[in-house]
């Protein structure tokens, strides 16, 4: 079964792509091996997208299951890794629609506001006063630009393949970007005066 | 913002992201190292990426990442049994909808369609002189088909039936044995209709067919006629009174809709038998002069419409009535030679019986 194939490193030869195109063609046994790989990159990219870290079990195990059927688009054009980046962000997305769903009717029911988006965040991630302000300023960015700045500065992807993943031209990342850093900047700098 | 002081600061974030040219970017490099202002935004953009790296990430312990895994691979597991089976229901529907097709098109075949048009009674690469024909039922229709040589003959008892006969060639006869008398036909498709014994209609929507109805004089039907008229028409025209009275033959306006048009055979020639209007007008003159006695001017008319068209079919009918017409002057030698003659013509014709009594064969 899976795990034995994994325990015997069946798949210590076998590169990213390669295995992302056999789970493509049903090879089950070839998702444990890109899990056991890339788990925690994932695991990270949804923290810093905003996700608490009791949701992110959920979205890391929902991204997997996501590559079972999305690994049939897969065209190689980016990595593994980024391609990976791009279907956790769709997940994240969908995760937070659904979350706004859920507070708006919360809202309506209790008659008072929906929690600060990143405030689940901070609790999970604040050690310092100085990576309080990094969240916060963070969690202001929007879900685009956060996205980009997350898979470009933070995860070290290459531009070309998050224009890639996320459907997007490469000048549009790079514009992304920009205001991410401008925005960021920006806050933190309020945050410290 | 640094750029307002050094134009080329604003190339620091392409310099930080590595998109700049190689050149570029150790001219870059080279430049900032001596500018203020592009060193400052260097270690601002610096700055920021080691403030963002150095967040906490999000970290599963190994048990947590094992359980995921399981759980992972769990969820793929039972995401494909219910793909399997869901597969196999299909299957098995798609086996049932196939039994379905096939027996509703093997009822169809039997029960609403019992005697198709393409599977005529008999073909001619089964008897190789016989003419192609088919019989439809078209509502409780019993019928025996017989072959003898060149001639077909269909023994009609009861209900209705659709009746398509391809051109025939010479020598080709078909026949319609009814209860009540017979027909015969020349390249034609009609509808009968016998009830309780009796033929009640015959509509030809092709061609045209001779009727001989028991005690009454031959009779023809033709495309879009039917025979006998409907009881509110005028008959076309008065019988002669020395003959019994006829039902008379009148057109019908379109062809019967109750009534299901098969299609003819591939083989099928698509134009009815050429009948020149002027063969017709000639056979009918001569037929009547015959009713009504003049034996002479018939032998006459019919011995020139014989010359005149040769290959008519209706030829036949007037070789036997030159010879009846001859008995009935009284020339019994010329009704023996004329009877030899039809006999010679026409070996397997309707009239060979009272041809070959004619003869003195018998």
């Amino acid at each position: 079964m899976t795990s034995d194939a994994l325990a015997l490193g069946a798949f210590d030869g076998v590169d990213d792509d390669e295995l992302t195109r056999r789970i493509a063609a049903g090879d089950a046994a070839c998702l444990g091996a890109l899990f056991e790989r890339h788990q925690a990159n994932v695991r990270r990219f949804i923290g810093r997208m905003g996700v608490s870290a009791d949701d992110a079990d959920d979205l890391v195990q929902q991204t997997f299951l996501q590559v079972v059927t999305a690994a049939r688009r897969f065209d190689g054009r980016a990595t593994a890794r980024a391609w990976l980046f791009g279907v956790a962000a769709m997940i994240v997305r969908r995760h937070r629609f659904s979350l706004a769903r859920l507070a708006k009717r919360f809202t309506r029911w209790v008659g008072d506001e929906p929690a600060a988006e990143g405030a689940d965040v901070a609790e999970a991630m604040v050690t310092t006063q100085e990576c309080a302000r990094a969240v916060a300023a963070l969690a202001k960015l929007s879900p685009k630009k956060r996205a980009v700045f997350v898979m470009i500065v933070m995860e070290d992807a290459r531009g070309e393949d998050v224009a890639a993943v996320l459907g997007i031209p490469v000048a549009t990342v790079w514009t992304r970007l920009h205001h991410a850093r401008r925005e960021l900047r920006a806050h933190l700098k309020e945050g410290s005066s | 913002m640094s750029d307002r002081d050094c134009p080329r600061a604003r190339d620091a974030e392409a310099f930080v992201d590595g998109r700049l040219p190689a050149n570029a970017h150790a001219a870059w490099r080279t430049h900032a190292q001596s500018c203020e202002a592009c060193a400052r935004e260097l270690r601002e953009l610096y700055a920021l990426r080691s403030t963002m790296h150095a967040l906490p990430a999000l970290v599963a312990s190994a048990a947590r990442v094992r359980a995921a895994r399981r759980e992972l691979e769990g969820h793929v597991d039972s995401a494909r049994r219910r793909d399997g089976h869901a597969a196999r229901r299909n299957a098995y529907l798609m086996f049932a909808v196939a039994l379905v097709a096939i027996a509703a098109f093997i009822i169809e075949r039997n029960v609403f369609r019992a005697r198709p048009f393409d599977a005529p009674t008999v073909a001619s690469s089964a008897v190789p002189d016989a003419p192609v024909f088919g019989v439809a039922n078209v509502d409780g229709a019993v019928w025996e088909s017989t072959v003898e040589g060149s001639v077909a003959r269909t023994k009609l008892d009861r209900g209705v039936a659709e009746l398509h006969v391809e051109h025939l060639r010479a020598g080709q006869r078909f026949l319609v044995t009814l209860p009540d008398g017979e027909l015969e036909v020349h390249g034609t498709r009609f509808i009968v209709r016998i009830d309780e014994g009796k033929t009640t209609s015959v509509e030809v929507s092709e061609g045209v067919v001779a009727l001989r109805m028991r005690g009454q004089p031959e009779r023809f039907v033709r495309a879009g006629e039917r025979w006998p008229a409907p009881p509110a028409s005028e008959p076309t025209a008065a019988p002669p009174s020395s003959l019994p009275t006829a039902p008379a033959v009148v057109p019908t306006a379109a062809p019967t809709t109750s009534v299901r048009i098969a299609t003819a055979s591939a083989s099928a020639d698509p134009k009815p038998p050429v009948l020149p209007e002027a063969a017709g007008e000639r056979y009918v003159a001569a037929t009547r002069a015959f009713q009504a006695g003049s034996y002479a001017r018939a032998d006459a008319l019919l011995s020139a419409f014989m010359r005149d068209f040769p290959r008519d079919p209706r030829c036949e009918d007037a070789a036997f009535l030159r010879a009846i017409s001859h008995a009935r002057i009284g020339d019994s030698a010329g009704a023996a030679t004329l009877a030899r003659a039809y006999l010679r013509a026409y070996p397997n014709g309707l009239r060979r019986r009272e041809a070959e009594q004619l003869a003195g064969d018998r």
